[in-house]
């Protein structure tokens, strides 16, 4: 029986602000106080600098789409398709995966400005992106 | 120079595709006696066995696994799980069966690589297995199907270089002729690119035709010293140069996320073949076939231009004016590549060293490209993260 709900992400100790930040409808991003180097994905030890010295702060929630696909089979049910599957580089210069909401399929394009809207009803809210107007 | 590593055996399971009734180890098993018979050798000449695991029979440690159930003998100095995918443990296990020949950790070494995906699993569960190997926190939770993932890179490629639909296709096409010559391919039928095109749309801009297959399967290779190949009956084929690059042109690190790469098209392939082509003391002009690993469409395009066998941006049209096909003037995956010929997930790239052995040995009837004394193998690894090269010589 292949699932048919979306994997829901689990925390980790060097996560969980992160997610913390997702259920208050704010995107963190992971910040070595030593170097400012952004850190993603999260982790205690700074890949620039080696530092320890890691903090979360408010990243602004927008960026651009980098590429994208648009799926139209998915592995299980959990994922209604069409859906669009991307790679959004936020303007602080980190790159998520993510999904494009609230926008038809079709209207996607490599370039677009979008913006963080959080996943409705979960414990830790999924940051998707939509257009920015 | 008595070290020196040839590739004096060649094996597949006795066939691909839809094979009914086949588990994944007896497949390995099929392959590797294969390959040994190739040889002219036995199961107790092997003293180094490299394996990459399986989707359908996982095992913890693979490779001694598969050698007890072979029963390979004991005394074996090197049995080693080369964990790191398709796309590049075919050109892992040379890399490495060559180091530890060269440097005398081992004197024979079999690879082996098998799976029963298309008949061990559904469907379902063959698409979900192989895109679970995901970040599972930070990706996994948006659906990165494998089609999609590679969607990421060939929209990507359309966007800066405005590669089109049509030269995506074209390599399908290209793959599925050299196929229509090969009485062992899975799937053998010619298509056209509107064939191409109008097949399912599976994840834009990928439709079904513009994906590898789903098959059973399995391949081996037999490894030794160019001494010890001496006294063996095949025509030696040289391992003249490997190389590997972990990260991609101007990339700051390595990755192993497919969200964190850096550049996703101008791959690391170009270092490693320039490292690769340096070795053998060979350059472009010399390599008379390329055998890139074809997941998805949009890779060999992206193989033929980092491996600097055109422009960058060029390789859509490269495809497209045939140039890949048979006759072409540098022909791709000539036993059809695992988008005709065969894909069992973990061993679908090992297939590219037996068809380049042959093409090499003079093997390969209808389909030989005429007068093959050089071969390429462009292997791509993790998440568009490591790029093997191989450089394969017909014995001098």
């Amino acid at each position: 029986m292949i699932d048919d709900v979306r994997p829901a992400p689990v925390p980790t100790p060097e996560s969980q602000p992160f997610w913390e930040g997702c259920a208050a409808g704010e995107l963190r991003l992971c910040t070595c106080a030593a170097c400012g180097e952004h850190n993603w994905f999260p982790r205690a030890i700074c890949r620039a600098c080696g530092s320890a010295d890691i903090t979360w702060a408010a990243a602004r929630g927008t960026g651009a789409v980098y590429s994208y696909s648009v799926v139209h089979r998915a592995a299980t049910t959990a994922f209604p398709v069409p859906y669009v599957l991307a790679l959004v580089d936020l303007d602080e210069g980190v790159r998520l995966m993510t999904n494009i909401v609230d926008c038809p399929v079709d209207a996607v394009d490599v370039g677009m400005r979008v913006g963080v809207v959080f996943q409705a009803g979960q414990e830790y809210p999924l940051p998707f992106f939509r257009p920015l107007p | 120079m008595d070290r020196e590593v040839v590739i004096v055996g060649v094996g597949e399971s006795r066939a691909v595709g839809d094979v009914p009734g086949s588990t994944s180890l007896g497949l390995h098993a099929e392959a590797a006696l294969d390959a040994l018979r190739d040889a002219g050798l036995g199961k107790a000449d092997v003293d180094a066995v490299f394996t990459n695991d399986s989707y359908v029979d996982p095992r913890v440690r693979h490779a001694t696994a598969f050698a007890e159930y072979l029963g390979v003998p004991a005394g074996a100095r090197l049995i080693r799980t080369i964990g790191m995918g398709s796309g590049a443990s075919s050109g892992l296990f040379v890399h490495d069966a060559a180091a530890a020949i060269a440097s005398g950790q081992c004197d024979v070494a079999l690879a082996v690589s098998g799976d029963n995906l298309l008949t061990g699993l559904s469907r379902n569960h063959a698409v979900k297995a192989l895109s679970d190997n995901r970040d599972a926190e930070f990706e996994v939770p948006f659906g990165p199907t494998l089609p999609a993932c590679f969607g990421l890179v060939a929209r990507r490629h359309m966007h800066e270089y405005g590669t089109t639909p049509e030269q995506l296709a074209s390599v399908a096409v290209t793959m599925r002729a050299h196929a229509a010559r090969n009485p062992r391919a899975h799937m053998r039928t010619p298509i056209g690119v509107d064939d191409v095109l109008s097949s399912r749309m599976i994840a834009d801009p990928f439709t079904l035709l513009m994906c590898s297959l789903v098959s059973d399967g399995a391949a081996a290779l037999v490894l030794t010293t160019r001494q010890r190949a001496r006294d063996l009956p095949s025509v030696p084929v040289e391992v003249l140069g490997t190389d590997v690059v972990y990260g991609s042109e101007g990339d700051l690190r390595t990755h192993d996320a497919l969200s964190q790469a850096g550049d996703l098209l101008r791959i690391g392939t170009r270092e490693a073949a320039r490292r690769a082509l340096g070795q053998a003391g060979l350059v472009h002009q010399d390599v008379d076939l390329l055998m890139a690993y074809d997941c998805f469409a949009i890779m060999p395009i992206l193989f033929v231009e980092a491996a600097g066998f055109c422009g960058p941006g060029e390789g859509g049209a490269f495809f497209a004016e045939g140039h890949g096909g048979p006759g072409g003037r540098l022909p791709v995956n000539t036993h059809g590549g695992m988008m005709s010929y065969a894909h069992p997930g973990n061993p679908g790239g090992l297939f590219m060293f037996p068809e380049a052995v042959r093409q090499l040995r003079g093997e390969t009837g209808d389909r030989q490209v005429q007068g093959a004394e050089v071969a390429m193998v462009t292997g791509y690894g993790g998440q568009m993260a490591f790029w093997p090269v191989t450089i394969l010589g017909r014995g001098r």
